[in-house]
């Protein structure tokens, strides 16, 4: 199935883009996660991010659906 | 007047202090943030935010609406820039305005911590002798669904 996948801050830098559509089995957002880092060397250990899919925060263990769109959250730093 | 925005253009306090206007309200506190010239003994020349843009519009919202029910306010406006910002510029503003002063600074306090720890903002910052890094990594934004 394909997920629609959005990168902000050091995980757009890493992975060169701001977003892809990723190709993959059925899985879990962390299950995407480690595809992802293997894919771009991700620094961001899984214990350190929060996921979004479809602009709801979820948790990790979400199944991904079909055309899902997820964000993953590096440590935030606003203000 | 209830409202969050984010900005690339620079942020003007009068402005925003005057949508508060309200006859009904005795007190204004507002906090700026600015972009300081110095982290940790590095000294720094510029800030550049990527803002996650929808959520952090939707989280804002929330905040505001949080502190509405928790102080008595009669308004709350809350301004984040993005983009790349030279020292010296504001990077956040909030205001609220209530009855009384202490509303007042409880309603502005809380907005400022829970905009630094909740929205999807991220800072990178540029120094004069070191390559530029990602920095604070404060907020874990615990109040959201844990990890299992």
């Amino acid at each position: 199935m394909k997920i629609r996948v959005k990168y902000f801050a050091l995980l757009a830098e890493q992975a060169r883009c701001t977003e892809q559509w990723v190709q993959t089995d059925p899985c879990s957002c962390a299950d995407l996660y480690r595809q992802l880092q293997q894919e771009h060397q991700f620094s961001l250990p899984l214990s350190q991010l929060r996921v979004v899919v479809n602009e709801e925060f979820a948790v990790m263990e979400r199944q991904l659906q079909e055309n899902d769109e997820v964000v993953f959250i590096p440590p935030v730093s606003g203000g | 007047m209830w409202q969050f925005s984010i900005t690339h253009k620079e942020i003007v306090p009068a402005q925003w202090s005057r949508q508060l206007a309200d006859h009904k309200a005795g007190a204004l506190v507002t906090f700026e943030g600015w972009v300081r010239n110095h982290h940790q003994g590095w000294e720094v020349t510029g800030l550049e935010y990527h803002i996650y843009e929808s959520m952090a519009l939707k989280e804002g919202l929330r905040i505001l609406t949080e502190a509405r029910e928790r102080f008595d306010l009669d308004g709350a406006v809350a301004c984040h820039r993005q983009g790349y910002l030279a020292v010296g510029e504001i990077a956040v503003w909030v205001g609220t305005t209530a009855a009384h002063r202490g509303a007042a600074f409880a309603g502005t306090q809380y907005i400022i911590d829970q905009i630094k720890n909740r929205l999807p903002i991220w800072k990178k910052e540029f120094y004069r002798h070191h390559p530029p890094q990602w920095v604070g990594c404060c907020g874990l934004m615990e109040h959201l669904p844990a990890l299992g």
